[in-house]
């Protein structure tokens, strides 16, 4: 004699229940699902500073290929959250940048900085707005060829009036004021208009300078502020730097300063990539950055051959 | 129903082969491959791609059997709950399947969108996830439980003893096979035991046909129907 429907749906119904059951339970108390990704020791991690600091990425600036402050910041709050990456290694290889990008980057490592050591390394370049985005690290790491220093601003101004007055064109401008089309590339500076240039790179350049100062204990620092680029040797001599090494000694310093064991991994943290709509849609590719304000970057950046 | 335990057991066997294959592949450090091990990895694979599609096809037929036998019992018109058993039979698989593809399909944008499938804050994989598959996993084993307990039923209404412990075996195995998934551990245990499942329930069908055609041939009053 078999059992009634309702019996069978009832001992499905029980035996569906249970298992569910049982699989939840199973999976919270053997964590096959989570544990295994995550870390059980602590990991240094690798932020990248690479090619001008600009907000927006393009590959297309007047100095090559950009950093965008912005992911780079969201990569240094990552850092900073993630109770598992307990230092952070910087790798530095930038001529510099817009000084907002650049001040924007400081402003975030100085506050890594206060939270976990940080130490930086620098691969090629480590000039300008990238070595001020360097200053708040705990060590400064160069590698032996690398270019440091060149701790100033500068600002540049095109005009092209004469060749549009040879071609004919002329350009009206109709202003509120003298200095409201200040920089414009269609007249030529006044000496009014350099005064008060003069005056914002000064400025800007004082930050910087005292940043420097407050952050490094410099021996000789008669040409630092010149905007002068150094090598490896001299910046070390100096006191831009504090060690000329390799990319591993960064990372062993950072294990040993968090007190790391010696194989804790160096895990590098990435920009998300863009989505599939950004890319469809172009949000990805933002506007070219060509600095056109004050600018903390060597340029041309110069480069070393053997 | 038979032929499909028969089938059934060809691809538990088949999973079987599968499991030395799959540890083979996942207990190679990277940094220990070498040009011969490589060779042989690839090998693995193959046959492990063969494997697969053959337990696939397996699965499909088996599946398809399935269908037309409960249909067949349904027809009979013996209980409502036979032919309730026939649609979950058919619908369930297809419903976890789908389940499970949408989960692949979130897992595919959140990397797009994010660039990773861990989620950073807690460096594990997102708990929707597992969500999904658990869900997917559940719903294509309510088939296998309707088809237990309708088995249980029919060996209890043809008094076939060895088809009453198959189908327990069977019930208590589909249980098994859903915490081994969620788990994703004892995939060895969850093949060997759907393999002597499959293999009861096949003695147990053709002890079950061997009783009902013996019924047939003596004239006497037929098993008591339920309500």
């Amino acid at each position: 004699m078999g059992l009634k429907d309702w019996q069978l749906v009832v001992i499905v119904l029980a035996a569906i229940a249970a298992t569910a059951l049982l699989a939840l339970l199973a999976s919270r108390f053997t964590g096959a699902w989570t544990p295994t990704l995550t870390p059980t020791v602590g990991y240094v991690a690798l932020i990248r500073i690479e090619g001008t600091i600009a907000y927006g990425s393009s590959q297309l600036t007047l100095l090559g290929a950009t950093s965008d402050a912005e992911s780079i910041a969201r990569l240094i709050e990552q850092a900073a959250g993630d109770a598992a990456a307990r230092a952070v290694v910087l790798l530095i290889d930038s001529p510099g940048g817009s000084a907002a990008a650049s001040e924007h980057l400081y402003l975030k490592v100085r506050e890594l900085a206060s939270k976990k050591p940080v130490v930086a390394y620098i691969r090629e370049y480590g000039a300008s707005g990238a070595y001020m985005a360097a200053l708040p690290a705990r060590l400064i790491v160069a590698s032996n060829s690398s270019i440091v220093g060149s701790v100033g601003v500068y600002l540049s101004v095109l005009t092209y009036s004469e060749l549009l007055e040879k071609l004919g064109v002329r350009v009206y401008v109709f202003k509120s004021g003298e200095l409201k089309d200040i920089g414009s590339p269609y007249r030529q500076l006044t000496p009014e208009d350099a005064e008060v240039l003069e005056e914002m790179v000064q400025e800007v350049f004082d930050l910087f300078k005292q940043r420097v100062l407050a952050h490094r204990k410099l021996k000789d620092s008669s040409d630092v502020f010149t905007g002068k680029p150094y090598t490896a040797k001299r910046a070390l001599e100096i006191g831009l730097i504090d060690q000329i090494g390799t990319l591993d000694d960064a990372a062993r310093i950072a294990r040993e300063l968090a007190g790391l064991p010696p194989d804790a991994p160096l895990r590098e943290l990435k920009a998300p990539r863009p989505s599939l709509l950004q890319l469809l849609f172009g949000s990805a590719q933002r506007t070219p950055v060509v600095p056109s304000v004050e600018i903390l970057a060597v340029w041309p950046p110069p480069t070393l051959k053997p | 129903m038979r032929n499909a335990s028969v089938i059934r057991a060809a691809y538990a066997a088949l999973s079987l082969a599968l499991q030395p294959l799959a540890s083979a592949w996942l207990v190679q450090d990277e940094s220990a491959i070498t040009p011969e091990s490589l060779a042989q990895l690839i090998a693995f694979a193959g046959l492990a791609i063969i494997i697969g599609f053959l337990i696939v096809v397996l699965a499909v037929a088996s599946w398809i059997l399935r269908v037309l036998a409960w249909g067949s019992v349904c027809k009979a018109k013996l209980k409502t709950f036979y032919c309730v058993t026939r649609i979950i039979v058919l619908a369930a698989p297809i419903i976890g399947l789908l389940v499970i593809i949408g989960g692949a399909l979130d897992a595919v944008l959140r990397t797009m969108i994010s660039g990773s499938l861990i989620e950073p804050a807690t460096r594990a994989l997102p708990e929707t996830l597992f969500l999904y598959i658990l869900t997917g996993v559940l719903i294509m084993a309510t088939a296998d439980f309707f088809e237990a307990v309708a088995t249980l039923d029919l060996s209890l209404l043809y008094k076939v003893g060895i088809l009453k412990v198959a189908s327990i075996l069977y019930l208590a195995t589909t249980g098994v096979g859903v915490v081994a998934q969620a788990t994703a551990s004892a995939g060895l245990w969850s093949s060997l035991l759907s393999l002597t499942v499959f293999a009861l329930l096949m003695i147990g069908y053709h002890a079950a046909a061997n009783t009902v055609r013996r019924q047939l041939l003596q004239p006497s009053p037929g098993p008591a129907q339920g309500g």
